[in-house]
């Protein structure tokens, strides 16, 4: 089991009516992705459909201009997701998850 | 035939109460565009070297392009130089709102003062009238009773009004000059130098049109910007939670202004975040002329002892009279940014001198004695305010915190050390320490002195992929990396200085409207020239000569280009930017080398301003010893 801080800043603020909550996951070497997953289930597709690109299966780190869907950014411990192994990210109990855009 | 581009220069001489009407020529505008870019060559070209700032033979510019008054997205923007008597330097604030628009609707592109007022007077400019009248009636008033006055006064609800208050009259290095009551060109000291002329106000009226080249296609282009723009990465940070949504993102980063920097991040100022500020203050949301953004805020503090309306009380305020003095009470630092408005005072200068004062409070080497009483402990709220009455007065201690930090400093021994600067101005909200790019190479090099908005080095965070083919490394896009940050900031001071010569935000150009490809388009549709990716570079390219031209006559050298000594050695102590520091000095190095700048003096080659067209700079240089080979 491992506890993770994640806090919604604005879109994310929007979408889940919560700033900081803390998620657990059923893992013991949970990844980014888990925790997308957890989320879904905690505040409905929304949460994932604006996280991820389902054409790519990643981080909407580019605009889909056409669709009108804005890019986003996932950060573990104010470090961008992109820099570290992006949705592969492994994650642990006191990691802070931020989630932007 | 001639398209946006305004027609006019208007020279007003305030001593000799004498109106010039002269042609913009068009070299002109092909060569700088307009706003800043105009500005800074007629500054260079008609300002003698070495004049005090504050004095009648200091030269004051306001400017505007050839996207002001059209479709073009959010170009409400003008730009208002002079040598400023902040730094010494090239002094230049950009503001937004709607003046700008009726500027052009009167056919100026520029309006230059010259001189001194023998009493204050204000401008009335309605299309082709303009006038000098008497403002003796207004002098000590505060911007937002001057508005209500002039707007009375001139019987026409319409007309827009930019001016001082008390700040800029009692000559308050950093007062600034405020339009539409809430919109500052805030930044170096402009608002002194109106003062210093006796110059209270310039109101415009504005009823022609603009010809655009290509009108189907500056629609086509709005239609497509507005697509961009809604899907960038910062577009629900600016359009629900205005500019305090970079509170949340940069103190979430670790790299945001906390305690006069000694700190990157702080809890507290969750209390001030966006998300916190849009449920508690704002009342309705507002925007520039010609702004699909809309980042502005009407707010409310509805009742209590900072009860106060206001609008725009930005990311900048919050942190100024906020986290960087200490306090996390957001309704007082809504009172501190409506009453900076009225006062016309810059707050990020305001409020970095009083968090400066803090610390040496802190440190004992500031006391009771010193301050006339004032108690400077960290996030004291009523020393806040009460500091900036007495600054935008100069009374008492007051009279002090109005030179700003750097003065401040040479005058507290053992605070150099965290006295936050460069080249005399105060540095703004996101701590360059976590963002070396962005701040630790784009503040050092700007030629206003501290200021992000010169390089605003955004690209990599928001279009990685972008940046890596820019740059040619993926680290381009890297806030922590060193790598490629002298191309990087190179880039943006360069689409910087265009957008703020078309004049328009910088904001909507954060990053989606960024690239020179997209500027050289409106460009095309905007005047009908033509100009390729290329050429859109080179403009930039020379109107950043042109300022460091103007700089480097003024004394500048490598050794300006600096930071201050915290961000160099102090590591920053926890959060997620824990243990960095500003590396410059390769940074500097690449810059400089790409820039085709002397490495040792810091001064400009031949080859380079050639090149650019400058000629005429080159060999004013020459003849001062001031150019490198």
């Amino acid at each position: 089991m491992v506890k993770i801080e994640v806090r919604n800043l604005l879109m994310f603020y929007r979408l889940s009516g919560k700033f900081r909550e803390f998620v657990e996951l059923d893992k013991n070497k949970p990844k980014l992705r888990d925790l997308v997953t957890k989320l879904e289930e905690l505040h409905g597709k929304q949460i994932s459909d604006a996280l991820i690109d389902p054409e790519t299966k990643d981080i909407r780190y580019v605009p889909d201009v056409k669709k009108g869907k804005k890019a986003v950014r996932i950060l573990v411990n104010g470090r961008m997701a992109w820099w570290l192994k992006g949705l592969d990210t492994e994650l642990k109990t006191g990691d802070v998850v931020q989630l932007f855009g | 035939m001639r398209y946006a581009v305004p027609e006019y220069i208007l020279r007003i001489d305030l001593s000799k109460k004498k109106i010039v009407k002269d042609p913009l020529p068009e070299e002109l505008a092909r060569n700088f565009i307009g706003g800043r870019g105009t500005n800074a060559k007629i500054l260079y070209d008609e300002l003698k070297p070495g004049v005090e700032a504050l004095s009648p033979e200091n030269i004051l510019v306001f400017g505007i392009g050839p996207a002001n008054g059209t479709l073009a997205p959010a170009s409400g923007r003008y730009n208002v130089s002079a040598k400023s008597p902040l730094t010494g330097f090239f002094g230049d604030a950009n503001s937004g709102g709607h003046w700008a628009a009726d500027l052009r609707y009167c056919g100026y592109g520029n309006i230059v003062f010259y001189g001194r007022a023998e009493k204050p007077v204000y401008i009335w400019i309605n299309d082709d009238q303009v006038e000098i009248r008497d403002a003796r009636h207004i002098w000590g008033k505060d911007t937002w009773e001057t508005e209500d006055i002039l707007l009375g006064e001139l019987n026409d609800p319409e007309a827009k009004v930019a001016c001082i208050g008390p700040a800029g009259e009692n000559l308050v290095r950093f007062a600034c000059v405020m339009n539409e009551k809430t919109r500052a060109a805030g930044r170096t000291g402009m608002g002194a130098v109106m003062g210093s002329k006796n110059l209270k106000a310039i109101t415009v009226r504005g009823t022609k049109g603009v010809k655009v080249a290509d009108i189907q296609g500056l629609l086509d282009f709005r239609e497509e910007a507005n697509k961009l723009i809604a899907t960038d990465l910062f577009y629900e940070l600016y359009a629900k939670y205005g500019t305090a949504g970079l509170m949340t993102i940069y103190n979430e980063f670790g790299t945001h202004t906390n305690f006069n920097s000694k700190e990157g991040y702080w809890k507290g100022a969750e209390k001030l975040y966006g998300e916190v500020f849009e449920e508690k203050l704002t009342r309705h949301i507002t925007a520039c002329f010609s702004c699909p953004l809309h980042c502005s805020r009407f707010y409310e503090v509805k009742s209590g002892p900072y009860k106060c309306i206001g609008e725009s009380c930005e990311y900048e305020n919050l942190t100024a009279y906020g986290t960087r003095c200490g306090n996390d009470n957001l309704e007082s630092v809504a009172y501190a940014s409506t009453l900076a408005d009225q006062l016309g005072m810059d707050t990020i200068s305001s409020g970095a001198t009083i968090g400066f004062v803090m610390e040496c409070w802190e440190k004992g080497l500031v006391t009771k004695k010193d301050t006339g009483g004032l108690d400077f402990t960290w996030g004291n709220i009523n020393t806040i305010i009460e500091s900036l009455r007495l600054m935008a007065q100069r009374k008492g201690y007051g009279n002090l915190l109005a030179e700003g930090v750097k003065r401040m400093s040479q005058r507290i021994k053992g605070s150099e050390k965290f006295a936050i600067h460069i080249k005399g101005m105060e540095t703004p909200a996101v701590d360059p320490r976590g963002v070396q790019g962005y701040g630790g190479l784009g503040y050092a090099v700007a030629s206003r002195g501290g200021d992000h908005l010169r390089a605003l080095a955004a690209l990599g965070y928001s279009l990685p992929q972008r940046a890596k083919e820019l740059f040619g490394t993926d680290k381009a896009a890297d806030s922590f990396s060193t790598e490629a940050q002298g191309a990087v900031v190179k880039f943006h001071e360069e689409m910087r200085a265009v957008c703020d010569s078309l004049d328009i935000c910088k904001y909507i150009t954060r990053t989606a409207l960024l690239l020179p490809e997209t500027m050289a388009q409106l460009i095309n549709v905007l005047t009908g020239w033509q100009v390729s990716r290329q050429e859109v570079l080179e403009i930039g390219e020379r109107i950043v000569n042109v300022e460091r031209a103007f700089n480097v006559r003024e004394g500048l050298t490598i050794k300006d280009d600096t930071q201050p000594e915290r961000m160099l050695k102090e590591p920053i102590p926890s959060g997620p930017a824990k243990g960095k520091v500003v590396n410059l000095k390769p940074m500097l190095q690449e810059y400089y080398t790409l820039r085709g700048w002397d490495l040792k003096t810091g001064y400009q080659s031949r080859k380079k301003l050639v090149n650019l067209g400058l000629n005429d700079i080159a060999k004013s240089l020459e003849r001062m010893g001031k150019l490198a080979d």
